[in-house]
This record gives structure tokens, C-alpha cells and sequence, in this order.
């Protein structure tokens, strides 16, 4: 008992030493101290209490942080690494230190990434994330973690990462991105995170949705619907599709097209707007958006577009539907579509 | 409710039901005329492209290009109905061809009607062509919808001409009184014999369906069932209901006091169903089974009632046929 009371007032003394000079040494010999202290484990419980009165947030030593992220001592080594990121520099240390285990929070979900889980505006965005428990059912941990991993993948860069693609926008800007999304659109915008977490293109389409959506938000209010596809009647690969309900004119539903392509018009552009035209919502031209990636193409080759169109066949009850004056011929619709063509297809 | 009677698969095209028969055509442009009863195949014809086609007093008048054929349903013969000199020709009435052609390059129509016996009547060029058929009429309107004229088709008297408040946003109708046309600005009627303005609503839908009778209009879009007075342009009810459906205006259609719309529950669940059209009561709704994934992009056509059965083709061009519980065949 003697024994046990000697030891629990050096690791006292120790880690109340540790509060006050928050050295990184310190720390670590703190957590090595922790570490060492398996005799003591069991009884470490009971010091739960004194640390708490000492409010040791910042260090999170204390077995009630511990236990909040699931770390009992295996997860020391964990808080070692959180002790090695805080050499990184003051800001991250800074951040760390006054979240008050938001933070760690944020540090933990992002642990599988050495360099991005250092960077505080990437911290910061995912915090909002974690922390905003109305979106928790669109975008979990898990989700948050698969996200960034795949988004990793593709080289999106963190503020303070030194390697990365720089056409990418930044990791917290994307994230953010999300955020708002899952916000605003609520259940529907799981289609974007499952985008995201596909990884390959299907990731890189998910970005400029996520992107376009927020950057034109009067365009797409808040009962605006998204959907995750794999494949389309046609059999041709769709990723996320967008439809505003009652969008046009107020009583007719917008569908969008997110196309993040090099090439114009896209592989099998042909197909696919036969099929949009083919939509039994859809009634007027106009009523069809595809928006293409800024960041990819500056400009579209409107005649690329309508010779593809010339090529393609397309019905006749397609054709009854959309040229309401005149002959109901291929030639008149295409002729709408050239002239229609700046409200229909965008650069974003 | 409705139980499934049968599928059929690949109507592509031209799908038209009748108490008689049901035609359609498939990817394959094979046109196939069946037996409405039990929906067994009474006739094909192999055709080498797309066509348009049209039912007229038992006949099924068929327009490929320039051409047109017609079809004795009863007898199941063809015969050359009209060529004409233009792009495209169609049948108006069993009596009245219209042809007609688009110069591209100039934005403008060629237009010709022609008799039953294909001998030219009427010819008008210019900016207007053919909108909407109906009885004896036709509605002619300018590329954009902006400016209408109306034709009487049997004597070819071109009636009156008039420009529009805003671009035409729909289907229009014909009364015995009016012509209502959904512009992008609201619903406009329009006197049948001067052209003048007779009434306007603001908020309106771009389809509605039009009750004889009671000379009533019913419009349904989502969540939201209104019925506006032909003669007097009131709205009569406009009546909210809290299901969760998404229903386009167009995809509706009036039989015997219901008003039949197909659409999604839950955003991506196809559906049809019904609105009493007495009190805007949702009467049912009736998911149709289709195979993969569910998606706003795979949803249903306009439902068509006939008789004791509905029509719905879903977006893989299936047509489910129902019948109705409590009438079976």
C-alpha cells in the first residue's frame, strides 16, 4: 500500500510537472512514464478523479481522455505520436492546445495520414464535420476518414503538406465543402460522399459536384436531390447526378450533369443526352444542365456537340416531345439544341 | 388497385391504346398491333426506321418522312395515304394532312394541308407552323411560342393571329369556348373566335388536364392538386396533401372522376396512383416493380387508362399493363 502510494505521487508530481512546462520531452516522458506504469494500470483509475481536478485537457494524460477515444494504455503510443506532431510547429500545437479535444478529435480521425492530420485548417474543417452532429448520419468518422484517404490518393494537398497535385483545391476547402453540403441538403447528399469515398474518377466527380453546388447555391435549393449511380439504363457509367425539383420556370424539374472531363464533348456524351431527353420529367430542353469542370476545359466545342448529336439516334417520341412547332423531324431538335446550346451546356 | 395483368417488353415508340388494340413499335422498328383483350399480336410490319404514327377513326396513319401510310386496323391492309413535298407529313384528321418543312438556315416553314385524296388546299410560309392539333383546329405558333394563330383545318380559314405575353410553357387546350395555353407567366385563355384575352391565373402548371363536362381543369404537381373554372378562370380548390410524392404535371391523365398521375415516392420509388378529383383526396398509389437500382432517372411515362386497365411504360421501355381489382376481365 505504502508502495502503491509512492508511486501514485511521483506520477502525480510527474505529469503536474508535465502541465507546467509542457515540453515535448516532458510529455513524452510523461507517456513513457504512462507507459511504464502497466504495475499501476488497474489503479490508474483511481487517479482518474485528480487528474480531472487538474483539468490536464492539454496534455491529455488523463484516463478520462484516454477513455473518450477509446485509448486506454495501447493508445499511448498514439498520444506519442500526438506529442511527436506537436513539434511540428506552434500553430498545430496552438490549435491542439485550445480546442479542447476537438482537436484530438479531429488529429485522431485523421491519424493514417502523418502530414495532413499536422495541418490545422484541414483540422479545423474536419472538426466541423465531427462535431456537427446534424450531419452525422450523411457523413460519419468513418465516411470522414474514407474521404480523406481517397481524396489523399488522388494528391489533394493539405495547406502544409509540401507534395500534392496542385489542381486539386485544398483539403479543407473540400471538406468544408461537405460539410456545408450535408448541411444543407441533408440525407440526399450521401450520393457526394459515396462519390467521394469511390475513389479514381468517380472521386474527382464527386469533388466538382460538391464544388459547383455550393459555389452556385441559388441554384440548388435545399430539396435539391442526389443521387449515386453506377450505371444508367444505357448501361453507361453515371456518377452523381443532381435533379432540382420544379427548378425550371417553377413547375418543371432541372436535371444536372456534372461532367469533371479533359475531353469535348465526353465519351458517350451522345448516348447520355439521348437519354436525358428521353426523361419522362422532361419536357423542355431547358430543363437539361450539363456543367462541365472549369478547372478541365475552357470552352466547349458547340459543333463537336452537335455533330455527336447528328450521329445519334433519337426517337421519335424524343423528338415529339421537345420541337413543339413545326415538323417533327431530327433535324429540327438539333436545331434547337444549337440554338439552345449556352443554356444547356456550361463551363463552371 | 390495380393487379399486374402482363409486361411487355421494348416498346420503344408510338405507343398508342385503344378499347381495340394497343400499338406500338420496337428498337428494332418491327410495329406491332395487338389485340387489347389479350394483348396477343394481330400484326407486324417490319419498318427500316423511325416513324411517327397516329390512330384516326380506326385507321393508324403512319409518317415516315414525307410519306404517309395509313393502316385499316379492322382489315389489316395498307395503303399510301400521301406524299407530299416536305420533310415531314401528318395526319390531322382522317381527312386533312398537314406536311410540312423547317429551313434551317432561314428559322422558318413551309406548310401545306392536303385532302384525303393528297390534293393541295392551303399553303402558308413564314414564321408559323403547327402546334397542337385538335378537333378541326390547329393551334400555329412561331418557333419560340411567343405569337399564335388559329386554323380551322376543314376549311383552312386562318381565324386570327396574335402575339403572347410571354413564351408558350405547355400543352394547350381546346374548349368549347376557349383556347387555354400554360405560357411561362401563367395560364392564358383565349376567346376560340376573336383571340382575345378572356382570363389569366398567375402560378400555374404546365399541364393540365381538361374535364369536358364539367368544363373544369384539374392540375397536379407534387404535393398539390388545384382545379381551376374553365368559364371563369377561378381556382376552384387547391388542395395540399403530405404524402411524400413527386409528380411532373404532364404525367397525369382524367378518366371518370380520377385523376391518374404516375411519379416517385421517397424521390426514387416509381409510382401511379390516383386524386378524386371531387375533393383532391389521394385515392391510392401503387409502386411498380421494376429490376436494378432505384433512380429519379428511371422513372415512369404518363399513365394511360382504358377501360378496366392502365398503361405505364417505365424508362427500360417495358409496358406494365394492370387491371383493375375489382373488374377483372
Amino acid at each position: 500500500m505504502k508502495t502503491y502510494f509512492s508511486i501514485l505521487f511521483k506520477l502525480l508530481s510527474f505529469i503536474l510537472y508535465c502541465y507546467t512546462f509542457q515540453s515535448s520531452t516532458v510529455i513524452d516522458s510523461c507517456l513513457e512514464i504512462c507507459a511504464d506504469a502497466k504495475c499501476i494500470h488497474s489503479p490508474l483509475d483511481s487517479l482518474k478523479g485528480v487528474l480531472d481536478e487538474y483539468n490536464h485537457t492539454q496534455v491529455l494524460l488523463s484516463s478520462k481522455k484516454l477513455d473518450s477515444y477509446h485509448m486506454p494504455l495501447p493508445g499511448v503510443c498514439i498520444m506519442k505520436a500526438l506529442d511527436d506532431d506537436m513539434n511540428f510547429n506552434s500553430s498545430f500545437k496552438d490549435h491542439i492546445n485550445s480546442t479542447n479535444g476537438n482537436g484530438v478529435k479531429a488529429w485522431d480521425a485523421l491519424i493514417a495520414h502523418p502530414l495532413i492530420r499536422k495541418d490545422v485548417a484541414t483540422l479545423t474543417s474536419a472538426s466541423k464535420i465531427l462535431d456537427n452532429t446534424g450531419i452525422v448520419n450523411i457523413i460519419s468518422k468513418t465516411d470522414l476518414q474514407s474521404a480523406v484517404q481517397k481524396l489523399a490518393s488522388k494528391g489533394v494537398r493539405c495547406r502544409t503538406c509540401a507534395s500534392g497535385n496542385p489542381f486539386y483545391r485544398y483539403m479543407d476547402e473540400i471538406l468544408d465543402d461537405l460539410e456545408h453540403g450535408a448541411t444543407k441538403f441533408g440525407d440526399s447528399y450521401k450520393s457526394v460522399v459515396t462519390g467521394i469515398k469511390q475513389g479514381n474518377n468517380f472521386t474527382e466527380g464527386a469533388i466538382f459536384v460538391a464544388d459547383a453546388v455550393k459555389r452556385y447555391g441559388d441554384d440548388f435549393p435545399s430539396n435539391s436531390v442526389f443521387e449515386f449511380t453506377t450505371k444508367t439504363t444505357a448501361d453507361n457509367i453515371r456518377r452523381v447526378d443532381v435533379k432540382v425539383p420544379n427548378g425550371f420556370n417553377g413547375n418543371k424539374d432541372v436535371f444536372f450533369e456534372f461532367k469533371s472531363v479533359l475531353d469535348v464533348p465526353p465519351s458517350g456524351f451522345a448516348t447520355q443526352f439521348v437519354k436525358d431527353m428521353d426523361l419522362p420529367d422532361v419536357t423542355d430542353l431547358n430543363q437539361l444542365k450539363w456543367w462541365f469542370d472549369g478547372k478541365k476545359v475552357n470552352s466547349l466545342p458547340k459543333q463537336d456537340f452537335i455533330d455527336a448529336l447528328e450521329g445519334a439516334t433519337i426517337s421519335q417520341d424524343i423528338i415529339n416531345k421537345l420541337v413543339k412547332t413545326g415538323p417533327k423531324t431530327k433535324e429540327a431538335l438539333i436545331d434547337l439544341i444549337d440554338d439552345d446550346f449556352d443554356l444547356i451546356f456550361f463551363v463552371k | 388497385m390495380f393487379n399486374k395483368f402482363k409486361n411487355i417488353d421494348d416498346v420503344n415508340s408510338c405507343l398508342r391504346v385503344n378499347e381495340e388494340c394497343v400499338i406500338y413499335y420496337s428498337s428494332e422498328y418491327l410495329l406491332k398491333l395487338l389485340d387489347s383483350g389479350n394483348l396477343a399480336v394481330k400484326f407486324e410490319h417490319q419498318f427500316t426506321r423511325d416513324f411517327d404514327c397516329k390512330v384516326l377513326k380506326g385507321n393508324l396513319f403512319v409518317s415516315v418522312d414525307n410519306d404517309l401510310l395509313v393502316l385499316d386496323v379492322e382489315n389489316l391492309k395498307w395503303e399510301k395515304a400521301c406524299q407530299a413535298n416536305g420533310q415531314y407529313i401528318t395526319a390531322l384528321s382522317d381527312h386533312r394532312f398537314l406536311a410540312s418543312s423547317y429551313r434551317r438556315k432561314d428559322k422558318e416553314y413551309d406548310n401545306s394541308i392536303y385532302d384525303r385524296d393528297c390534293n393541295l388546299l392551303w399553303e402558308i410560309n413564314g414564321e408559323m407552323s403547327f402546334r397542337d392539333v385538335y378537333q378541326s383546329h390547329l393551334l400555329l405558333s412561331d418557333r419560340r411560342g411567343n405569337k399564335i394563330g388559329y386554323l380551322n383545318f376543314k376549311d383552312c380559314n386562318l381565324l386570327w393571329q396574335r402575339g403572347l405575353d410571354s413564351s408558350i410553357n405547355g400543352e394547350s387546350i381546346e374548349t368549347e369556348k376557349y383556347i387555354i395555353i400554360p405560357l411561362s407567366v401563367g395560364l392564358f385563355a383565349f376567346d376560340r373566335q376573336s383571340g382575345e384575352k378572356v382570363w389569366s391565373i398567375d402560378n400555374s402548371l404546365s399541364h393540365y388536364s381538361y374535364d369536358e363536362q364539367k368544363d373544369s381543369l384539374y392540375g397536379l404537381i407534387s404535393k398539390s392538386f388545384e382545379v381551376v373554372d374553365v368559364s371563369t378562370g377561378n381556382r376552384e380548390v387547391k388542395k395540399e396533401f403530405g404524402e411524400d410524392l413527386h409528380i411532373a404535371s404532364h404525367l397525369t391523365y382524367y378518366s371518370n372522376d380520377l385523376l391518374y398521375f404516375s411519379g416517385y415516392r421517397d424521390n426514387n420509388i416509381p409510382i401511379f396512383g390516383a386524386i378524386n378529383v371531387k375533393n383532391g383526396n389521394l385515392v391510392f398509389t401503387q409502386e411498380v416493380e421494376m429490376p436494378g437500382e432505384k433512380s429519379f432517372r428511371r422513372g415512369l411515362d404518363r399513365p394511360i387508362i382504358v377501360g378496366n386497365r392502365l398503361y405505364v411504360r417505365d424508362a427500360m421501355k417495358t409496358l406494365h399493363v394492370y387491371e383493375r381489382e375489382d373488374h377483372p376481365a
